[in-house]
């Protein structure tokens, strides 16, 4: 079994960043729901970070589209911080990497706002 | 009535409130607020009113009715408005509609739409109260002098001005009521009233732009009619003008000029020509009365006199007015007629062509309206449907009629709704399959009136689904059938249900005589066919030999539209007779040959069919790979079997020398012994042959020698005695011993025989018993965790009976009731190690579900059944045969528990317990604590079930995901590998697919679902035919894929998403032409024949969820050693403690396989990643390697 370990942490200016570490896949999308529960709908913005995620399979994939899709759909915004090569190469194929709102940092995000 | 000339009145029965607003919107008139609605009759009866205005709630509405009617009767002038909710202005209006409509004497206004209406509405009333007055008046003046002065025609005509008036009306009337066409019908009256009442006269219209129009003028002079007509378009009146059409038009009341200044005429003129138009038209005296209808004004009515020089009265405005009043009506209606008649040319132009049966039938199902539709789906004219009675009866299929016609006249009965499906027979009596959505329509009480439907093609549909459900059905039976034998019926019932076919047979090729021999022989319930059965049951057919044996040595499906007509067919006079009409028959094919042959006859005439053919050759392919599987486990099965009985006898044998002999004579010598007893006694070798020496042996063993020496002397000296005892003997031994005289026929006394039993493992098993009771405990609470362990209940079972005996009993069985009502034996155990043949003997003997076997009687009540001792009885009706009878008297039972295994409600098997050997009588405790084992285990065995049913599903999904087989390219080499992710039960979402797609091209797929399960695996499906219906229309992969991708959005409600690597390839020469196209896969690689490794394509949008999807395509060639290898995410997410397999590693593996074959690659790729992999595998993986030979 996969392991994952959903950490987050609310910065000042109230956007909640949820670090995932680990394997996001079929075994673990279900901790992350749990989490994402939690904190999506109060955050206007929420950044997924994915710098310490080992690995991302297709129902994690799907599950970050959909937080996404929920997002613009409430006006919310969702940024993603970019994963390792492995992690990464996963937008790339899939050409979601256009789609979504990838970040270097939350700073990079806020400046941004 | 007293004549108000300063003032109007304004009657109410109302609240104080509707009170206070018309008092503040009406200053000047009077107000009287009477309450109740009998005083204001009274006061309209003593005083009279301009304006009734009445409150009402629901409840008082018919007596509204009532009194308005009253109010009206006795004071013709009044006009009233009834206030009250939505509801009931609603139906008061269809009410009053009758009697008020010419005179909108009485309206209805609903309270909700407030004070600002109500008054409007009283204004209005006020106005034409105001105006009837006027009109009275001028009629009461105009009545005694003649209107005109100078007309020549009224004179000599001599007629009372009265007479005429009317006849003027009746013939208007009649005009405005001949037809619908307005414009002709106005012009028509138009025309009529000049000169009798006017020298010219004009009707203008409000049209829907909301611009006037002239439509219709005349002038006596009939060259001035064109100007009338002109003068409106060329001089159009200002809409804000203070007098003339336009006034009319915006107050709704007329005008009436009975002599017009010059100086008003200058005035209306726009410039010096209108001027001059208007003096030559004429204007001296005029009437101009509104078109008003349904409160809304249409148009006007303009009456002039010119060089008559006639002066309109009273008496003209009068009848203006009358004329006006018909003429609006005129309109109104006409404009209503037309505008219900373009909406129902648009509904019924929408009916036409929608592509479905709409109708409409009476109470009686006589059809009153059908579509257009009908002809096109069923080829019978539509008056067929309308004029024949029985003609939709017909047209039903048989086998519908009853249920059909049922829900028809249930819903005409009962009104509401009902969607059901039926069968139809189209004009060549082809079946279509249709859904019938029919409602009731009813009328306001809720009584049906008519019923309307709309009937659904979905043929297709069916038989897609038909298709699915037969070859669903039929891997359900194969998958829990025993044999072909307890298969074959399903299967062709299975079959035949599905797809509708009437009669099913099943041939098996009987290999040594080279025969085909029917198996099976299916037909539909009722239908009478025993000629033809009665032929195909008879008849063996040899390889080529007629339908069947044509398709036994070709091996391919084979076809027949009209078997009556088909020469090589043997049973064609037979099939004639019983009408068999169409026949179909397809291989079975196991072990690459055929095995049998499947045929299928309807009485309908069915053209051949290529879905059906295709999923007929799955099917038989399967059925196949079950009897070739069938067949080696029935040699398995009986080799094994042979085994055991061999074992069996062997030891059986030994058992029967489980006894010690000792003869002695009657002088006392040892006459003889046996093997055993020398064993038993540990009798050294070296005391044989010695008597004394013999009996010191025996002696050496007992603990209580004097006490046996005492006894055997005394045994000696009464030749006579029996006895029965226990021996305790040194080292914890116990024998049984039993003793007895040998006499002769005649009596005579030889001497004694005495026969010892070693007990010493049963008395160790008493001893145990008395600790069972603590073990029980142990047991009951351990076993919980022991049933939880296993996802297969095979091996529970059997170790739930282990840990039974000995503690609960000497022998334990379990017995589970099969889906076809057999029993089946999943588990036994015995105390006593040496009776494991036994055990293993009545392992394949469980109870006949036909016989009288206790066991029966539990599962068919679910009620345990203890017995404290056991009959012999007992045992014969439960053995099948003598042989089973023998082995259950050797149990040596004693007493039994037999308790039911269930859940859910549903008992579907026992555990048996026997006590035996250990002499143990079960009682009602035991039995307590063998239901709870049996509760426990009866909940795991049914979790296991569901566990296993769920598996096997997924299993069959998977299954039906890959193609049966890869087609061969020619001067391709092609190799497929597919690896189940580790757990069983979810199944992936991998496919690939490899099929042609016309003129020499080929097409090359492989893709990934999101997700595991169910759902993925039916998106999985879909995928891959979407993939296959595409390939069909369009050469061009990133069209396939966009098709591909619009499909999966319209049918993907949960964001589930796919992946799909899409490739035509088209051999050419000395080369092979691959055009790839990527959505969201991994890109195919290349390993070319030097050893470069090269991505073929661009990435491209994942499938499934955005419509603005990228995809590029990008040819490129293979040449003769190069090779592509299409691969999905499992391959890459191989892992192990270090970290995934990945693309590198993968490019790396590849450069290394350089001028390798296909398989050799698909090897390779193989081997690496399991090397690497620790544990299962986290995702499936399927794999395709194409590659040009050298």
């Amino acid at each position: 079994m996969s392991e994952l370990d959903v950490r987050v942490d609310q910065d000042e200016q109230g956007v909640d960043v949820v670090r995932l570490i680990g394997e996001l896949d079929l075994s673990t999308v279900g901790e992350m729901e749990a989490v994402l529960q939690r904190v999506e709908e109060r955050s206007s913005t929420l950044v997924l970070d994915l710098a310490d995620l080992e690995f991302l399979d297709s129902t994690g994939l799907r599950l970050i589209y959909e937080v996404d899709e929920r997002a613009r759909h409430s006006g919310r915004r969702v940024a993603l911080i970019r994963g390792p090569e492995s992690v990464h190469r996963v937008f790339r194929i899939t050409k979601l990497e256009s789609r979504l709102q990838f970040v270097a940092s939350t700073e990079e995000l806020l400046g941004n706002k | 009535m007293t004549e108000e000339s300063n003032g109007t009145r304004i009657l109410l029965s109302a609240t104080r409130e509707v009170e206070a607003a018309l008092r503040s919107s009406f200053k000047e008139a009077i107000v009287r607020n009477v309450h109740s609605q009998q005083d204001l009759l009274g006061e309209v009866e003593s005083d009279g009113a301009d304006v009734a205005v009445i409150q009402v709630d629901g409840g008082a509405l018919q007596l509204t009715v009532e009194l308005a009617k009253k109010a009206t009767a006795i004071d013709k002038d009044i006009s009233i408005v009834i206030l009250s909710d939505d509801r009931t202005v609603e139906a008061l209006r269809g009410d009053l509609e009758s009697v008020s409509v010419l005179r909108e004497q009485i309206v209805c206004l609903s309270d909700a739409s407030g004070h600002s209406a109500l008054t409007s509405e009283v204004r209005a009333a006020l106005g034409r109260a105001r105006r009837r007055r006027q009109y009275r008046s001028l009629i009461e003046t105009g009545s005694e002098s003649p209107v005109t002065k100078h007309d020549p025609e009224e004179e000599t005509a001599a007629t009372p001005v009265g007479q005429r008036r009317v006849a003027f009306l009746a013939e208007a009337g009649e005009l405005l009521s001949e037809s619908l066409d307005y414009g002709k019908t106005l012009a028509e009256v138009v025309r009529l009233a000049v000169p009798y009442i006017a020298d010219w006269c004009a009707v203008d219209v409000v049209e829907a732009d909301g611009n006037l129009r002239r439509l219709a003028a005349e002038h006596r002079d009939p060259d001035k009619t064109e100007l009338a007509m002109m003068i409106q378009e060329r001089w159009p009146a200002r809409t804000d003008a203070p007098f003339g059409v336009p006034k009319v038009l915006r107050t709704g009341l007329p005008e009436y000029y009975s002599e017009i200044p010059d100086s008003l005429v200058e005035a209306s003129a726009f410039d010096d020509e209108h001027l001059g138009v208007l003096r030559d038209i004429g204007l001296r005296s005029v009437i101009i009365v509104p078109l008003i209808a349904r409160g809304r004004t249409l148009g006007t009515i303009s009456l002039v006199t010119a060089e008559s020089g006639r002066l309109y009265g009273a008496a003209d405005l009068s009848l203006a007015e009358d004329l006006a009043r018909r003429a609006a009506l005129a309109v109104d209606n006409a404009r209503l007629f037309r505008e219900i008649q373009q909406t129902e040319q648009r509904f019924r132009a929408l009916v036409q062509t929608i592509e479905a049966i709409v109708w409409e039938a009476d109470r009686d199902l006589n059809f009153t309206f059908v579509n257009e539709g009908a002809e096109i789906m069923l080829g019978y004219p539509v008056g067929s449907w309308l004029t024949d009675a029985g003609f939709f009866t017909r047209i039903l299929h048989p086998e519908d009629r009853e249920r059909t016609i049922g829900f028809l006249k249930h819903v005409a009965r009962e009104g509401g709704e009902k969607h059901f499906e039926s069968r139809l027979l189209d004009c060549d009596n082809k079946i279509i399959w249709v859904k019938h959505m029919a409602y009731a329509v009813t009328d306001r009480d809720g009584v049906v009136e008519s019923i309307r439907g709309l009937t659904v093609d979905i043929t297709d549909q069916k038989r897609v689904e038909s298709l699915q459900s037969a070859q669903h059905l039929t891997m359900r039976v194969i998958a829990e059938a025993s044999s072909l034998g307890d298969a074959a019926p399903l299967i062709l019932k299975s079959v035949c249900s599905s797809l509708g076919w009437d009669v099913g047979a099943l041939w098996l090729v009987d290999k040594p005589a080279d025969r085909l021999r029917l198996l099976d022989f299916w037909t539909r319930p009722g239908l009478k066919v025993s000629e033809f059965e009665t032929q195909s049951r008879q008849i063996e057919f040899t390889r080529g030999m007629a339908f069947p044996g044509r398709v036994w040595e070709s091996g391919m499906p084979a076809w027949m539209v009209d078997v009556t007509k088909d020469t090589a067919f043997s049973r064609a006079e037979a099939a004639r007779k019983v009408g068999l009409n169409s026949g179909f028959a397809f291989p079975i094919i196991g072990g690459g040959e055929t095995v049998g042959v499947i045929e299928f006859f309807d009485r309908q005439q069915r053209e051949p069919d290529d879905e059906v053919l295709q999923t007929m050759g799955t099917i038989g392919r399967q059925i196949g790979q079950f009897l070739k599987r069938r067949e080696a486990e029935d040699a398995l099965r009986e080799r094994e079997a042979q085994l055991a009985y061999q074992a069996a006898v062997l030891e059986s044998q030994s058992e029967g020398t489980i006894e010690g002999i000792l003869v002695v004579s009657r002088e006392g010598t040892i006459e003889s012994y046996n093997r055993r007893f020398i064993e038993m006694w540990r009798v050294p070798e070296e005391a044989l042959g010695s008597d004394t020496a013999i009996l010191g042996a025996l002696v050496e063993n007992l603990v209580e020698p004097e006490e046996w020496i005492t006894q055997g002397q005394f045994l000696f000296e009464n030749p006579a005695e029996v006895r029965r005892a226990e021996l305790p003997l040194k080292g914890d031994r116990v024998f049984d011993l039993w003793t007895q005289p040998l006499k002769g026929k005649d009596g005579a006394y030889y001497g004694r025989a005495w026969y010892f039993r070693d007990i010493t493992e049963i008395k160790s098993n008493e001893k145990a018993l008395q600790q069972s009771k603590e073990r029980f405990e142990i047991l009951a609470r351990t076993s919980p965790t022991i049933l939880g362990m296993f996802p297969d209940y095979e091996p529970m079972l059997q170790r739930l009976a282990e840990l039974i005996v000995p503690a609960l009993s000497d022998w334990c069985a379990v017995d589970l009731l099969e889906e076809g009502g057999s029993i089946r034996r999943l588990a036994i155990a015995q105390a006593d190690p040496s009776k494991a043949a036994v055990a293993k003997q009545l392992k394949e003997l469980p109870p006949d579900p036909n016989g009288n076997a206790a066991v029966l009687e539990v599962i068919r009540t679910g009620r345990s059944d203890l017995q404290a001792t056991v009959s012999d009885e007992r045992l014969v009706a439960a053995a099948r045969n003598a042989e089973h009878l023998r082995l259950l008297r050797e149990i040596g039972h004693r007493s039994s528990m037999i308790v039911p295994l269930s859940a859910r409600g549903r008992v579907f098997g026992t555990m048996t317990l026997v006590s035996a050997e250990s002499s143990r009588q079960f009682g009602p405790s035991d039995l307590a604590l063998a239901e709870d084992l049996a509760r426990r285990a009866a909940i795991s065995i049914d979790n296991a079930r569901l566990y296993n049913e769920t598996n096997r599903i997924a299993r069959t999904l998977q299954q039906s995901l890959l193609p049966p087989g890869i087609p061969e390219i020619p001067e391709v080499d092609i190799a497929t590998l597919y690896l189940p992710a580790g757990e069983g039960n979810e199944v992936g979402g991998d496919f690939y697919d490899v099929f042609p797609t016309g003129r020499g091209g080929w097409a090359v797929v492989i893709g990934d679902v999101c997700g595991k399960g169910a759902d993925a695996a039916a998106m999985t499906g879909l995928a891959r035919h979407t993939i296959r219906a595409a390939a069909m229309q369009t050469r061009k992969p990133t069209r396939v894929l966009a098709m591909l991708n619009e499909a999966m959005i319209q049918s993907n409600p949960n964001n589930r998403f796919l992946t799909v690597a899409y490739s035509r390839l088209r051999p050419a020469q000395q080369r092979l032409h691959l055009t790839v196209a990527c959505g969201g896969h991994p890109l195919p690689l290349i390993i070319r024949g030097d050893g470069v490794v090269e991505a073929a394509g661009r990435p491209g949008t994942l499938i499934g969820l955005f419509p603005d999807a990228e995809a590029h395509e990008r040819p490129v060639d293979l040449h003769p050693g190069d090779a592509v290898v299409f691969y999905t995410d499992g391959v890459t997410e191989a892992r192990s403690k270090s970290g995934t397999y990945g693309e590198a590693r993968l490019r790396a593996l590849l450069k290394s396989c350089a001028g390798l074959g296909a398989g050799e690659i698909l090897r390779a790729i193989k081997e690496s990643i399991e090397d690497f992999q620790e544990g299962a595998l986290r995702d499936d993986v399927a794999l395709i390697v194409v590659r040009m030979p050298n």
